[in-house]
């Protein structure tokens, strides 16, 4: 018995199709540790190098460690990174956002004099910087490019709330006595939430660019971690003998970043089928 | 949309003029490239005498040769008259790339200068006083130094004209003089006509210094640079075979090693240190990670040295001695595997620097491996290592360092081994060991030094001070139509006046 | 307008000094003591007197504050201080590098624009046709390629294979065409697609039917009225972009060795040297304030109708 969805809403197809590829990639993610033929940080060095085989689908890199299983643990630590980092971004900043303009004067004030000056740096800018000063370490760049990506969310959500204030129904509520927090949760919330959803969700290809970048600068994890940025500035040396040390991950990370922002747009004309100019792509 | 055709067709002629990168005229510019960088030319500074050598700008007084026999250089003749006293004539003719005549005066200040500024320099040379007349210079040496010419050897005594002098400013006797020079990056020389070798046969030398290996083999590839020495030994099987490129290696005494930190409460436990020393896959690193660009090292020398190979012990690949070895001195392994000793987990760092291709490779080996045997090790890769070296901050750094400069172990052994050492950043201190180096500095009788040097590494090595890795083997890869430039097994050569470029 | 550059203008003095507090605050997140890393420049032996003694000398033993107003003081006066690694004044290792990254990213707006304007005409125009279809696909695609993917590609086809271009740039002319490419090949797809959204909007309105209705030619509705209407979004999206193309830079100029800002920053990254690293900060963050301050006040003079209340949206 399986729910057939209205044949004539191709963006609704389009969105559930996307949802589940999304929900694969974090399945893939999630179990990656337990689909990975070899481990990941094990090397062995009698195997250096090796072309793809049974048992080394992908071949093995410069330490002879199984490039596939590499790849798929490394989803792990690229994916869930990114998610947590969307994560931490969206709740601080609109919690922010929603506080601030809510209880508004001189808190509002100083929550839009920060948010401005951290977006006075350019985002990477600050991140490298950050992250250079922290030293490396995946928990250190996952810090920094929070550090430098909540103001988005506090922005949007800020705009949110003070649209929603005027509307009869928040005087109503507030008449009706309701406390603060209640409010918040119960009447401003749920309506500012949808754009911020939708930001968040196209948020995950940019934040999985941001860790993988700077784990390919070399500011992300450390060796032998498994991430995909660092794969590909380890292949660097090695890609004209060696094409599957670059081809693997760059491709991990290409098709990734592809089916989230395609789940992002899918989301987001489901949500508001009317296009809005966003942010161009990181 | 008419500005944009215009922009277009402006773009693709800017991408399709260029052509092939090779120049075609005439002139004759060796780009060599390197991963080293340095921000000085002065000898007296660090070991930018061994930059300002390799570009043909500085001369020493004497030189090694092929068979790393100390010779004349700079100077026609250098003779020992007393056990403390060297008599040196200078070669008539040599002049400073600004023109002024090569003096004893001017030889004396050079060398004077260098030991003031110098610490290696000031220990190495051991000069009291230097007398000049003519073209000769009388050197007093405060002690009996039978190695006193390998000394003058070492890119630290090379002579240069301390009337005007500066970081990136600086006069030589060498083929070549400074066109430009950008501190940590590029340097761009030109022929010295008046040079006392001979005109050299090249137009221009440019030192292209590139960080990354990987973009330096592509370059080298693409014939942006013509020659170099840092191919990473993966990388090398690119050019092998190849008629486009001429491979020339040497077995050069340089060797990777461990520096163990002894003041570190871990790394002072000599167990400790001895499973490390064991569990190291030596001749898997050097013939499978590094593809030969490394020779197995079980001693601070090279094999091939009167005062190594057997003579001088190691400790064995012994994975599973490795693991007992920790077990009996109380490290049980977790749960996860890691080692912990009294609730303390074996957790260590180890740090190298990207210049030396073959460190970063062999670190993550090393991590790997140490996994095994329940040691957790953190790699902190970085661009210099000097900082924390000469701050004694750290566990165990990878690190790299030509044993026989000189063609001699004085100088590796006073400066490694010796409790005040210049390189002794490990602090490994035994009164023994120091007062048998002392014992070497004075004594001219070859096969007791020989003795002697065997002798002084035997403490180091029972305590398992440092670990050996490997020999480097010293891989010149050039375009053809180099000609002519030298890959010395001291590492400390470079552009001469008869190197050239046939087209 | 006076009135409102003005204004613009004061609002920018809290944010300058946040960028300064933020920047010199970060420097007290790195783990390394510059007062060790002075000793050990000057080969001094590493002690706690010394080091007690380095530390007054540097005037590292004072409150965050008085350090902070010193900083800024000497900020003021163009000394970010000296680089750890080659001991030159940090403002002449930027201004050597400065321009190098300013024109790489000049050039990666340039071809954008060169770019996406006509291709976003031309899928809007054609919408739903053949063309449309290529180039959203294509738009899309290159949109999800991250740089630094998209600059080993390059590097490999064009300068290995083909030889067309130089493995390590110089900073010449030339040498810029693959490193303006990959920084610009993401941001060029996004204005594509903006570019495209934005004239069909613009197609909608009454005011093109009124005038196909008169019968004006449709060459000169697109290019009259609809393309010029679409500058907004256009001026917008550059608005939006030059901070991505200013943190874009560094891996670009990793990976092509492109001399500027970003090489310097990631080379002094690697050598702990920080005065450097605050010295990028600090100069990118300006230039990035005054483009978006620049952006801001096109964007009013174009169109004088956006009322000073909805700036914040």
């Amino acid at each position: 018995m399986a729910i057939v969805p209205k044949i004539a809403d191709p963006v609704k197809i389009r969105f559930l199709v996307f949802s589940a590829l999304t929900l694969l990639i974090f399945a893939l993610a999630l179990l990656g540790p337990y689909l990975a033929p070899n481990d990941p940080i094990k090397s062995n060095f009698t195997k250096v190098n090796q072309p793809p085989s049974l048992e080394y689908p992908f071949g093995t890199d410069k330490l002879g460690r199984c490039l596939f299983s590499r790849v798929i643990c490394g989803a792990r630590v690229t994916i869930f990174s990114s998610l947590l980092l969307v994560g931490i971004i969206f709740a601080f900043g609109t919690a922010v956002g929603v506080v601030s303009s809510y209880v508004g004067g001189r808190l509002d004030t100083l929550c839009m004099r920060v948010t401005d000056i951290v977006l006075a740096f350019p985002d990477m800018v600050l991140a490298i910087a950050v992250a250079g000063f922290l030293g490396g370490g995946l928990a250190n760049a996952i810090i920094t490019l929070a550090c430098v990506s909540w103001t988005k969310y506090a922005r949007l959500a800020r705009s949110q709330v003070l649209g929603l204030r005027e509307q009869t129904f928040m005087e109503a509520a507030k008449l009706a006595g309701n406390s603060t927090p209640r409010i918040i949760f119960r009447h401003i919330l749920p309506n500012a939430l949808s754009p911020l959803v939708v930001t968040a969700a196209l948020d995950i290809g940019v934040m999985i660019i941001g860790v993988a970048g700077l784990s390919f600068l070399g500011l992300g994890v450390r060796p032998p971690t498994p991430e995909w940025g660092a794969m590909l500035n380890d292949g660097r040396a090695y890609f004209q003998r060696f094409p599957g040390t670059i081809f693997f991950p760059g491709a991990a990370i290409f098709l990734s970043i592809m089916v989230f922002n395609l789940f992002g747009d899918s989301l987001r004309d489901w949500l508001a089928p009317r296009p809005a100019v966003t942010e161009p792509t990181e | 949309m008419a500005l944009a055709i215009v922009s277009a067709a402006v773009l693709s002629i800017a991408v399709f003029s260029g052509g092939q990168i090779q120049a075609q005229s005439g002139v004759k510019d060796l780009k060599y490239g390197s991963t080293f960088v340095y921000s000085s030319l002065d000898p007296a500074d660090n070991f930018s005498g061994w930059f300002s050598v390799e570009l043909g700008l500085l001369e020493t007084l004497a030189k090694l040769d092929d068979r790393m026999r100390p010779i004349p250089h700079l100077a026609e003749s250098i003779e020992n008259v007393e056990p403390t006293t060297w008599k040196v004539t200078l070669k008539d003719g040599v002049k400073f790339h600004n023109g002024q005549p090569l003096t004893a005066q001017a030889a004396k200040d050079s060398l004077e200068r260098v030991i003031g500024l110098n610490e290696r320099a000031k220990t190495g040379l051991l000069i009291e006083s230097i007398a000049v007349d003519g073209r000769v210079l009388t050197i007093k040496t405060t002690t009996p130094h039978p190695t006193f010419i390998n000394a003058l050897c070492d890119p630290f005594a090379s002579i240069v004209f301390t009337g005007e002098l500066t970081p990136t400013v600086v006069y030589g006797t060498g083929p070549f003089k400074v066109d430009n020079f950008i501190p940590n990056g590029n340097a761009y020389l030109v022929r010295f006509d008046d040079y006392w070798g001979g005109k050299p046969k090249l137009d221009k030398y440019t030192y292209v210094y590139q960080a990354d290996p990987g973009t330096l083999t592509m370059a080298l590839q693409s014939g942006e640079i013509d020659a170099s020495c840092d191919i990473p030994g993966p990388s090398r099987q690119l050019f092998r075979d190849k008629p486009d490129y001429n491979i020339l290696s040497t077995a050069s005494s340089r060797v990777l090693f461990l520096y163990y930190n002894l003041k570190n409460a871990i790394i002072g436990d000599v167990a400790v240190r001895k499973a490390i020393n064991m569990a190291l896959d030596k001749a898997t690193y050097c013939d499978v990670l590094l593809d030969g660009a490394c020779r197995v090292a079980t001693s601070l020398f090279p094999d091939y040295l009167p005062y190594s190979g057997d003579r001088v012990k190691g400790t064995a690949f012994d994975l599973e001695g490795a693991k007992a070895a920790l077990e009996a001195a109380g490290y049980k392994a977790g749960a996860d595997g890691i080692r912990a000793k009294d609730g303390k987990p074996l957790s260590i760092t180890i740090s190298t620097y990207t210049s030396r291709v073959e460190l970063p490779i062999l670190a993550e080996a090393i991590q790997a491996q140490l996994r095994e045997i329940g040691i957790d090790v953190k790699l902190d890769v970085m661009e210099s290592v000097e900082e924390k070296l000469q701050a004694g901050d750290f566990e165990i750094i990878i690190y790299s360092l030509v044993t026989t400069p000189l063609g001699d172990p004085q100088s590796m052994l006073d400066n490694l081994l010796k409790s005040t050492g210049a390189y002794n950043y490990g602090k490994f201190a035994d009164p023994e060991t120091d007062k048998q180096i002392a014992e070497l500095t004075g004594e001219f009788d070859q096969a007791k030094r020989i003795e002697l040097a065997v002798n002084i590494q035997k403490k180091a090595m029972e305590e398992n001070a440092f670990g050996f890795i490997g020999h480097q083997n010293r891989t010149l890869i050039s375009r053809k139509g180099v000609v002519d430039l030298p890959n010395h097994p001291s590492d400390i050569d470079g552009v001469n006046a008869k190197t050239d470029l046939v087209r | 307008m006076l009135k409102y550059v003005y204004r613009r203008l004061l609002q920018l003095i809290p944010i300058l000094i946040g960028i300064t507090v933020i920047n010199f605050g970060i420097m007290f997140l790195s783990p390394s003591d510059p007062a060790e890393r002075e000793l050990v420049l000057r080969g001094m032996m590493v002690s706690q007197e010394t080091l007690d003694a380095m530390r007054a000398d540097l005037g590292l033993d004072r409150p965050f504050w008085v350090q902070y107003g010193h900083w800024t003081l000497n900020l003021l006066r163009g000394d970010l201080g000296n680089s750890y690694a080659s001991g030159r004044p940090v403002m002449t290792e930027i201004r050597e590098r400065l321009p190098h990254t300013i024109s790489l990213a000049a050039g990666a707006m340039l071809m954008t624009m060169v770019v996406s304007i006509p291709l976003g005409l031309l899928a809007a125009v054609r919408q739903n046709g053949i063309w449309d279809y290529l180039i959203r696909v294509a738009t899309f695609v290159g949109g999800t390629m991250p740089g630094f993917l998209v600059g080993l590609l390059l590097i490999y086809v064009f300068a290995l294979r083909l030889n067309w271009q130089p493995v390590i740039s110089d900073g010449s002319l030339r040498s810029m065409i693959l490193p303006v490419i990959t920084l610009a090949l993401a941001m060029t797809c996004k204005y594509i697609r903006q570019i495209r959204a934005a004239i069909l909007e613009e197609l909608d309105k009454e005011y093109v039917w009124g005038a196909r209705a008169r019968g004006v030619k449709e060459k000169y509705i697109l290019y009259r009225n609809v393309l010029k209407n679409s500058m907004l979004t256009i001026i917008t999206l550059v608005g939006l972009s030059v901070g991505y193309l200013l943190g874009g830079t560094a891996i670009v100029e990793i990976i092509f060795t492109w001399p500027g800002m970003g090489k310097l920053v990631m080379d002094a990254i690697n050598m702990r040297d920080y005065p450097v690293v605050q010295g990028y900060v600090i100069w990118m963050a300006i230039i990035f304030v005054s483009v978006n301050l620049l952006t801001d006040l096109s964007y009013r003079f174009l169109n004088p109708r956006i009322r000073l209340s909805n700036e914040l949206a």
